[in-house]
C-alpha cells in the first residue's frame, strides 16, 4: 500500500473504459480461490482424519 | 474516513514494520522448530521450545495483530478500501484465519514449552507434536510470503463492490461538477 489506486481505474477493474459491465473476476482471483480451496480441505481432512489435533487436547 | 498524508505514512509505516517483523519471528519460529525436531542435543531441543513459548506469547502474537490492525487502519483509511481490491480482499482472507489459528495453536506450543521447562526432551518424546509445529511455521511462513508478493505486485482486479462506489462515487462527483458550473 506503498501507493494509492489510480483515480480512473478501469484498467484495475479489469473492464474497458465503459460503466455499463460489471468486472470479471481475474484469472488469478479464480486459480488462487481454487489452490486455497484445495489446501483449506487438506488442512481440515489432515485434522480430522490424521490426529493432527493431539496438540490441542 | 481519509487519513492525512502524515497518517497514512505512519500507518505504512507501521504496518511494513509489523509485517516483515511477523515474518522475521516465524522464520526464527521455523528454524527452533526444526532444530527441536531434528537435534540429538538434549539441551539444545530444551532450549529451543523454551525460546520458541517466548517468541510465541512476546513476539509473534503481537507482531500479527499489530500487523492486522494496522492493515484495516490503512485499507479503510484509504481509497484502496477493504473489500474493494481482489488482492487486498485476498490479504484479509489469509491474514484474519492466520491470525485465528495462530491462537488456537498456541496451546500445543505452551504444552511443548511447559515440557520442556520441566524435564529434558529425547527424540521420541512428543514426536507429533514437534513434526505438527514445523508444518505450522512452514505453513505461515508460506502465507506471509504471499501476502508480501500481493503487497509489492497489487495485482489488477476490482470487487463487484469495488466497482459500485467507484461508480457512486462518479456519479455523485459529476452531480457536483454539474452544480458548480451552473451556480
Amino acid at each position: 500500500m506503498t501507493d494509492l489506486p489510480p483515480s480512473s481505474d478501469a484498467s484495475a477493474a479489469g473492464v474497458g473504459p465503459g460503466r455499463g459491465a460489471a468486472p470479471s473476476t481475474p484469472r488469478w482471483v479464480k486459480v488462487s480461490g481454487i489452490i486455497a480451496g484445495v489446501l483449506v480441505l487438506a488442512f481440515l481432512v489432515m485434522h480430522v482424519a490424521g490426529g493432527g489435533m493431539a496438540g490441542h487436547h | 474516513m481519509a487519513l492525512t498524508p502524515r497518517l497514512r505514512k505512519l500507518a505504512l509505516a507501521a504496518h511494513v514494520t509489523s509485517s516483515v517483523g511477523w515474518f522475521g519471528a516465524v522464520a526464527v519460529f521455523l528454524a527452533l522448530a526444526l532444530a527441536g525436531l531434528t537435534s540429538k542435543d538434549g539441551a539444545m531441543v530444551r532450549a529451543a521450545y523454551l525460546v520458541m513459548g517466548l517468541t510465541g506469547w512476546f513476539v509473534i502474537v503481537p507482531l500479527c495483530f499489530a500487523s492486522l490492525l494496522t492493515g484495516i487502519a490503512l485499507s479503510l483509511g484509504t481509497s484502496w478500501g477493504l473489500f474493494r481490491y481482489y488482492w487486498v480482499l485476498a490479504k484479509l482472507l489469509m491474514t484474519v484465519p492466520a491470525t485465528l489459528v495462530l491462537l488456537a495453536h498456541m496451546q500445543p506450543i505452551d504444552r511443548m514449552a511447559s515440557v520442556a521447562e520441566s524435564a529434558s526432551l529425547s527424540g521420541a518424546d512428543l514426536h507429533g507434536l514437534r513434526i505438527q509445529l514445523v508444518v505450522q511455521a512452514a505453513a505461515a511462513l508460506v502465507v506471509l510470503l504471499v501476502a508480501t508478493v500481493l503487497s509489492v505486485y497489487k495485482p489488477k482486479g476490482m470487487t463487484r463492490y469495488g466497482w459500485r462506489r467507484q461508480n457512486e462515487q462518479r456519479t455523485a462527483s459529476a452531480a457536483g461538477l454539474v452544480e458548480v458550473t451552473s451556480a
